[in-house]
Order: C-alpha cells, then sequence, then structure tokens
C-alpha cells in the first residue's frame, strides 16, 4: 500500500528530499542571512521564492512516481 | 534474505544517514543561534564569525573560544617604512584627532578583530612606563571624553614615554571594562627602533598618541590605520 511516509520498508524520497531541502533552506539562509546586507522583508520574500520552488519539485517528484506506478502497473 | 530486501534494507540505511545528517545540520543551527552555526563559521569573515555579541559574553564568563582566541593573538609581521616619518602605534580605526591644552591627541580605537599588539611610532629611547587611572568604561560612547583624563579619573592604563628627535611622545594603552588587561614589554632606559612591539591590550580598547604642540597629521577621522606601517606624519619635526 502506498503511503505518503513510508513505502514497502523504506522512507518515502520525497519526504526525504523534502526535509533536505529544507535543512540546506535554514543553513543557506543563516548564512545569507549574516553575509548580505538585505532589507528583511527582501529575506522573507527570497525565503518564500525558494520554498516554493522547493515545493514545486517536491510535487513533480511526487506525480512522476506515481505516473512510473501506473506504467508498471499497466 | 532476498536481494530486494537487501537492497531495500540499503536505501532506509541511506535515507536514514541523509536525515541524520540534516537532524545535526539544524541542531548546530538552533543550539548557536543567534550566532553562527559551526557549520559556515568557516565562510564568514572575523566580525561575523565571532559577532562582538558573543565576544561580550565570552569576556564576562572569562572563557574564550579557542578559535577565537589564537585568531586575537596572532602577532604578523609588520613592513616598517623607512625614512624620516611616523607610524601609527596600533591598529584600528581614527575616532578623534584633538589638540588640547597644547597637546595633539591621536586616539585609534581597536575592536574585537583588531592585532592587538602595540608598537613605536618612532625610533627613540624609552624614558618612562607609568600606569594611571582607576576606572573602565564599558562602550565607545563611555570612552570618549575619559582617554584624555589624567590622573586617578582616568581609565586603566599604561603610559609610554618616548624620548625622541620629536619631541617627548607619549603612547598610551588604554583598557575598556572588557578588556581589563594591559601588557606592556618595554621599561626605562631601553632604545627601540620604530615599528618595535611595545606591548598588547588584551580585547577591544583604545590606543592614545600624544605629541607635543599642534601637529598636522597625514591621517584623518574615521581612518584604518595599521600599526608599524601606516604613515601618520611625514618630516624630520613636528612642527
Amino acid at each position: 500500500m502506498r503511503r505518503p511516509v513510508w513505502i514497502d520498508g523504506r522512507l518515502a524520497w520525497p519526504l526525504v528530499i523534502a526535509i533536505s531541502y529544507l535543512s540546506a533552506l535554514v543553513i543557506i539562509f543563516d548564512f545569507s542571512w549574516r553575509i548580505l546586507v538585505m532589507p528583511f522583508f527582501a529575506l522573507v520574500l527570497a525565503a518564500a521564492v525558494f520554498g516554493v520552488s522547493g515545493a514545486i519539485l517536491i510535487a513533480v517528484l511526487i506525480l512522476r512516481n506515481k505516473k512510473a506506478q501506473r506504467t508498471t502497473s499497466s | 534474505m532476498t536481494d530486494k530486501k537487501l537492497r531495500l534494507n540499503r536505501t532506509l540505511l541511506f535515507q536514514v544517514g541523509i536525515l541524520g545528517l540534516c537532524l545535526i545540520a539544524v541542531c548546530l543551527f538552533a543550539i548557536n543561534y543567534p550566532f553562527p552555526s559551526p557549520l559556515i563559521k568557516p565562510f564568514l569573515p572575523p566580525s561575523l564569525r565571532w559577532p562582538g555579541a558573543q565576544i561580550s559574553q565570552w569576556a564576562e564568563a572569562q572563557s574564550y573560544d579557542a578559535d577565537y582566541f589564537k585568531f586575537f593573538m596572532r602577532d604578523p609581521v609588520r613592513l616598517v617604512p623607512p625614512g624620516d616619518n611616523l607610524v601609527s602605534a596600533s591598529d584600528g580605526v581614527i575616532k578623534e584627532i584633538i589638540f588640547k591644552n597644547n597637546i595633539t591627541y591621536l586616539v585609534i580605537g581597536l575592536s574585537f578583530w583588531d592585532v592587538h599588539v602595540v608598537r613605536t611610532p618612532v625610533t627613540g629611547v624609552v624614558r618612562s612606563v607609568e600606569q594611571e587611572g582607576v576606572s573602565f568604561y564599558r562602550d565607545a560612547s563611555e570612552s570618549k571624553g575619559q582617554v584624555y583624563l589624567n590622573g586617578k579619573d582616568a581609565p586603566v592604563q599604561q603610559i609610554v614615554t618616548l624620548d625622541t628627535t620629536y619631541g617627548l611622545i607619549k603612547v598610551r594603552l588604554i583598557t575598556s571594562y572588557v578588556a581589563s588587561r594591559l601588557k606592556v614589554w618595554v621599561h626605562g632606559g631601553q632604545k627601540i627602533e620604530k615599528g618595535l612591539r611595545i606591548g598588547r591590550i588584551l580585547l577591544g580598547s583604545t590606543v592614545v598618541v600624544e605629541f607635543p604642540g599642534k601637529v598636522h597629521l597625514s591621517v584623518e577621522q574615521g581612518q584604518r590605520v595599521v600599526a608599524g606601517e601606516t604613515i601618520i606624519f611625514k618630516g624630520k619635526a613636528l612642527q
């Protein structure tokens, strides 16, 4: 049975990628916040853009997985 | 165990490894916040790697980060310019150049990230090394106006008086509350060359160079100077 967290004895890749992406984002933004002199609004905007792009990436991965599964089962 | 199961176990192990690394990275960020995580520290310039607030905390606790302490205690070689000139006594930023009571004061402010080795601005003989003052100032705004004080009310300082061809030149090594410690390595009667190390202040503070009479220095307020290298006066005589 397909679940968003656990698939056949392993974790779902979109979940692993999402967590890795968010962790990397924390480190990158911490670094950017310190090294760049930018208004807080610009930083929040940049974080939102990165967050949305990450969400899109994960959504694409999930859709590809589903498509591949459908092809295999048919 | 079948091949499929073995492959799944390996995949799971790999995934757990990735998540473990992520957890470590986020924990390091959270534990060290608002100061930088050790993961990004090597890529930051010194003033961001060890923020002033963090250094003040270490100073209060009298316990410093080993890497910062190593950085702070650095003592680089300086190329002293030859010729008839005077060089800066310390690294830092020129806070003020003031003429008062027939003395020209050159006030150099040192930050936590400057080299704290103080050098002689000109060749001469050490006439005296005196200790003065009882007070401590906590920040730069408090230091303003205090550095000129003499006697008991002045901040804790050591005054190295040099007998030179330019006249009597005094180098005052002044501590702040955070610094609180001074070391002077020269003694009365010792002949010292221009740019020679004369002492060290521990942590951010102030160095004041006093020249007799009105002197037109070749540096200006706000300028960054380097001990033993930046020429602060050119010429054979001060006036």
